[in-house]
């Protein structure tokens, strides 16, 4: 019993620095925020500081900009989740079939959108994909006889190409998660499968899928956390707009604090932001004990 | 009736047309920035245009370490890296070793490592 009471105390020992680090770095910056939250907070006079309670999350509730920001960050992310999620299996599933040659050559290729810097990429699909004139896409339609639209100067568009743009930059993650995954999914249930006569589309739906639930749990979060407080990409693409087609929270928040100088709104958007992630990643750790608890 | 060779073949070439196309997917726009680098005029110009480099030039990487400053912001992102990783590694490692033997009842792991 002393032993485990003294090995426990050890462990504690190893957390500590950690522990401390964290509460500096994460916790405070935290605090902070909710605190100018609760607070009238102008930059032009910062130290005019006026306490007004839950005022501003009233305020933020009743603008029809920020209920339009928190519209438009869902459908950002969910179709960054399910674009991702859905190529990611894809890819793997077709990355896995054992006719694929050079398949660490393919891995390798397949990550260099995840590691390229977000703004970097912004750019490069701005002006080379997405470019009215000259971009790739449009000169694709035009070959066959299409319209040459501006797809980022569009409110119809803004939103559709910054989401592609966004999943070309996240998939390599859910790629290279459910690739390692299903190479750990025994030969015998494939062999099984094709005995039984399922095709490659019968294999993904019955043998592949219900193995990666756990994968896309996990990848799912990822990317929900990711896509959710997406600034610099979209800012690359186009600031926000046309209009306020593409102004997600993080943008919202930003144009608040340092545009309108408003920093007690621009806090109290960002706390929200965390009390809905904080939520998501809630549920997450639920479904997925619930799925850990099933499988064992 | 295909043949099972056939089919074979099929599959293989259909599998890698479908990763060929991701890959033209995912590598153009990194490619079209090295292009870019290497030509001389490259702002509104035709992607393939640029991808023929007929106005070939390094200047741009010369001109980036001489007025782009290169030295300088490359010193500020070595430093934040390297220490990025230092801090982590020395913090990361001990915690989880940590976390793996404060096993108890009252306390969970998973709810410290949250």
């Amino acid at each position: 019993m002393a032993r485990h009471r003294d090995k426990f105390t050890r462990g504690w020992w190893f957390i500590l620095p950690g522990l401390i680090l964290m509460t500096i770095v994460v916790g405070t910056p935290l605090l902070m925020g909710f605190y100018y939250s609760l607070h009238d907070v102008f930059l032009y006079s910062f130290n005019d500081q006026v306490f007004v309670g839950l005022d501003n999350y009233r305020r933020a509730l009743e603008d029809p900009l920020y209920i339009n920001a928190l519209q438009i960050t869902a459908i950002f992310t969910v179709g960054c989740v399910v674009t991702s999620v859905g190529l990611g299996i894809l890819i793997a599933f077709l990355l896995n079939a054992r006719q694929v040659r050079f398949r660490a050559m393919w891995v390798a290729l397949f990550l260099i959108p995840f590691v390229m810097t977000p703004v970097v990429g912004g750019i490069a699909w701005r002006f080379f994909i997405w470019q009215q004139e000259f971009g790739v896409v449009n000169q694709v339609l035009a070959f066959f006889g299409g319209d040459k639209p501006y797809w980022l100067l569009d409110r119809e568009t803004a939103l559709l190409a910054t989401i592609i743009t966004n999943s070309w930059h996240l998939t390599p993650l859910a790629i290279l998660v459910f690739y390692a995954a299903l190479t750990t999914i025994p030969d015998e249930l494939h062999e099984a499968g094709r005995v039984d006569g399922a095709g490659p589309f019968q294999a993904l739906w019955y043998i592949v899928l219900p193995m990666l639930r756990p994968h896309i749990l996990f990848v799912s979060i990822i990317i929900i956390t990711s896509a959710f407080r997406e600034f610099d990409m979209i800012w690359a693409l186009t600031g926000g707009g046309p209009g306020r087609s593409t102004s997600v929270l993080s943008i919202f928040a930003y144009n608040r604090g340092i545009a309108n100088q408003d920093m007690g709104m621009a806090n109290t958007i960002a706390f929200t932001m965390f009390i809905i992630m904080a939520v998501v990643a809630w549920l997450y750790i639920t479904l997925y004990r619930r799925r850990v608890g099933e499988n064992t | 009736m295909i043949s099972p060779r056939l089919k074979k073949h099929g599959a293989v070439w259909t599998i890698h047309t479908l990763l060929g196309i991701w890959m033209i997917i995912s590598l153009f726009p990194p490619l079209m920035l090295v292009a870019a680098s290497l030509n001389r005029t490259a702002l509104f110009r035709s992607p393939l245009d640029l991808l023929m480099f007929r106005n070939f030039s390094t200047e741009n990487f010369s001109q980036a370490f001489v007025r782009g400053d290169f030295w300088f912001f490359f010193t500020n992102s070595v430093i934040i890296s390297t220490s990025a990783v230092v801090i982590t590694l020395v913090v990361c490692v001990p915690l989880a070793y940590g976390l793996t033997k404060i096993v108890n009842r009252r306390v969970k792991r998973d709810q410290i490592a949250v």
